[in-house]
């Protein structure tokens, strides 16, 4: 990854907001990927959240891989005071939120609409740049298969927004018909604002809503939407089109905060074109993989590859680097091969028929190892997990580094007794959503424009605490990642000196 | 635990008499007459084997040489006497790979230059550079060598084999099976 100096005084305010949406726990990778990546500026974090501000175009914005979604701010304030405050007045306050300030929409529309049409101005240029005789015959193949993903990551995306769809479809045949009713009232709106809106008058959209915390308690999703929907239409003049809207609005309202955007892409970020058949979430292995450090020219192993996601991930991004794949399975090796294919990547990854314990390898040969550990009710690994480790210990070389994607179980293993996992589970990572969330009071919000890793740094810390060094290994780094049911920790050792054998 | 069938499991253990047991391996014992015998660097070699096996060309992962220059035996007993792994191959491909010398440049301290010289040897390669010459760096008719060596010639299917057990380990689809039986593996 190009390291871009950044901060604040090397460019002007220029720059739009965005913010992406993170698994929980990646929030610190996708930070200083923002940073690095896109020179971003005024990066801050809430729970599931990072948001910055950025000059990048959507080239650029594209390459973000620990994200899952990102979108263009429109809006962010605190959270709606609900617990006090009757329904009515929340959803007047909601209608607010379009008719006090009708700016921040305008601008964050025209921003949206300069992103697509650079896009398509550049795409246009390089599609007549583009030599056709270049083309080899084999790229067609991928091509055809990369559209062939994209198009089931669309329907899968489609069934997800379904059930958000029929409620909307309700919504918005209300919708309809108030703004019918109070068309003269309408008309007089577009007259006045004629002005900032002459090329906004074909927008169709949607709006997709996200409640949780208290405001959930009070008001439906439904309700939200609706009269959001409904304010849109009557301040701006833009038509709902539920099927084949050319704009989102995307909505969350939570106790922390409340968040407006534009979904800039339609296809997740997380959801890689040049994957076929994803392992591991690729937002984590590709999070791992940047936790390694990887130089070019080094020697890179997974000695678990399954169906190669991390190595997938690490080729795309540092690619003058020689990677070992290694699996026991003659069906994982298949898949990982099927997917090396893909992905065009088969001339920097080499596969081996292999056992984690017996590595084939002279000691201290490699460079740097990154593995996801099987764990879940299929594995039952124990004690062998020392042994794993004691292997993958005698090929590193000294100064080498291995990240490793661990269960609580197998850290406790590590750690090398079970009596002490009581406060490592209590610490509340379980707990979905608000519960678990880190908390910012509105205060520090306001002042702190990067509160970075303070709770972070804590976390980590206490991971590191529980982790002794593992003969010549010695932690480095520990995040507690979400695998979506359940908490998984990223640990990173280096082999600090040669265990004379 | 985790090492299952290899395939070689009936064979006896720490067997020397690997001239025999060599070839009863192979398809065929012609090992060399696949080979391009072309120039090494020569980025747009093809290859041309009237390869039955359907593998040949579609694009599969294959072993390259800097592979094998990694790898080492692991049967018990064996120790660091198990490096070299005798290579031997019934099929090879010259699969032109993008030259990055700047990654050749680095791969190039990491390479066991006796066990590259005898694998490329077996296959009978031309034109492999003995030794790291001085000042390779910058030396690019040598690097585009010693990219061919390392990343372009590819094994499909053939074997490595222990030099000091015997033990033969297959390659199929240019995956080398490295499992041990469970009386193999050291405890």
């Amino acid at each position: 990854m190009a390291v871009v100096p950044g901060g604040p005084s090397s460019r002007p305010a220029a720059g739009a907001q965005f913010f992406c949406t993170a698994g929980r726990g990646l929030e610190p990778f996708l930070m200083r990927e923002v940073r690095e990546r896109l020179a971003a500026t005024q990066v801050e974090y809430i729970s599931g959240k990072v948001f910055f501000t950025t000059c990048s175009d959507l080239n650029m914005l594209k390459q973000l891989k620990s994200a899952e979604r990102l979108f263009l701010l429109i809006k962010k304030q605190l959270p709606f005071p609900v617990s006090s405050v009757s329904k009515g007045k929340i959803l007047n306050e909601l209608q607010r939120l379009i008719n006090d300030d009708p700016e921040s929409w305008l601008n964050a529309i025209s921003i949206w609409k300069n992103l697509l049409e650079l896009d398509a101005k550049k795409e246009k240029l390089s599609h007549e740049n583009a030599n056709p005789l270049k083309r080899k015959v084999g790229e067609d193949d991928i091509t055809a298969k990369k559209l062939k993903t994209e198009q089931i990551q669309e329907l899968q995306e489609t069934k997800e927004c379904q059930l958000e769809k029929q409620i909307e479809e309700k919504i918005l045949e209300q919708g309809n018909f108030i703004t019918e009713g109070e068309k003269f009232q309408k008309l007089q709106d577009d007259v006045m604002e004629a002005v900032d809106t002459r090329n906004q008058t074909n927008i169709t959209f949607r709006v997709s809503c996200r409640c949780s915390g208290a405001v959930a308690k009070t008001l439906t999703a439904q309700e939200v939407g609706r009269v959001i929907g409904i304010a849109l239409m009557k301040q701006f003049g833009w038509k709902a089109d539920l099927r084949n809207p050319n704009l989102e609005i995307f909505i969350h309202l939570s106790d922390i905060y409340s968040v407006l955007g534009i979904p800039v892409f339609r296809v997740p970020l997380a959801c890689r074109a040049y994957i076929k058949t994803a392992g591991l979430r690729s937002t984590i292995a590709w999070a791992m993989a940047s936790l390694a450090e990887i130089k070019a020219g080094a020697v890179v192993l997974d000695p678990m590859c399954g169906l190669g996601t991390i190595l997938l991930e690490a080729a795309k991004e540092w690619p003058h680097v020689y990677y070992v794949g290694a699996d026991v399975s003659d069906s994982q090796l298949s898949g990982a091969y099927d997917n090396l294919r893909a992905a065009g990547l088969r001339d920097k990854i080499e596969l081996l028929q292999v056992s984690v314990i017996e590595l084939p390898l002279p000691s201290e040969s490699v460079d740097i190892i990154i593995s996801d550990i099987p764990f879940g009710k299929k594995f039952k690994l124990g004690k062998d997990i020392k042994r794993m480790l004691q292997e993958m210990e005698r090929v590193l070389r000294v100064g080498g580094t291995i990240v490793l994607l661990l269960s609580e179980d197998h850290h406790r293993h590590l750690k090398g007794g079970e009596a002490s996992s009581g406060p490592l589970n209590s610490q509340g990572g379980h707990t979905e959503e608000p519960g678990g969330e880190e908390r910012l009071t509105p205060a520090e919000k306001a002042a702190v424009s990067e509160p970075v890793s303070s709770s972070f740094a804590a976390s980590n810390q206490e991971c590191l605490d529980r982790m002794p060094p593992l003969g010549s290994l010695v932690p480095v780094d520990c995040y507690r990642v979400s695998l979506g049911k359940t908490d998984a920790l990223i640990s990173k050792y280096k082999k600090s000196y040669s265990p004379g054998r | 635990m985790l090492p299952g069938a290899a395939r070689d499991t009936n064979r006896p253990r720490l067997q020397r008499a690997p001239e025999v047991q060599k070839f009863r391996r192979f398809r065929s014992s012609q090992v060399s007459n696949r080979i391009e015998r072309d120039s090494p660097g020569n980025d747009v070699e093809r290859d041309h084997s009237p390869s039955g096996s359907g593998f040949a060309g579609v694009g599969s992962v294959d072993m390259r040489l800097l592979t094998h220059n990694l790898l080492s035996s692991h049967v018990r007993g064996v120790g660091p006497r198990g490096f070299p792994l005798r290579l031997q191959a019934t099929e090879v491909r010259i699969n032109p790979v993008e030259f990055n010398p700047d990654f050749i440049v680095r791969m190039i301290p990491k390479v066991e230059w006796a066990a590259l010289l005898e694998a490329a040897d077996h296959l009978h390669l031309i034109q492999v550079p003995k030794e790291p010459i001085q000042g390779y760096e910058h030396n690019e008719e040598f690097l585009r060598k010693m990219h061919h060596v390392l990343l372009e010639v590819e094994v499909l299917e053939g074997t490595l084999q222990c030099p000091e057990s015997g033990r033969v380990f297959p390659i199929s689809r240019g995956i080398p099976n490295m499992l041990l039986s469970d009386e193999e593996t050291e405890t």
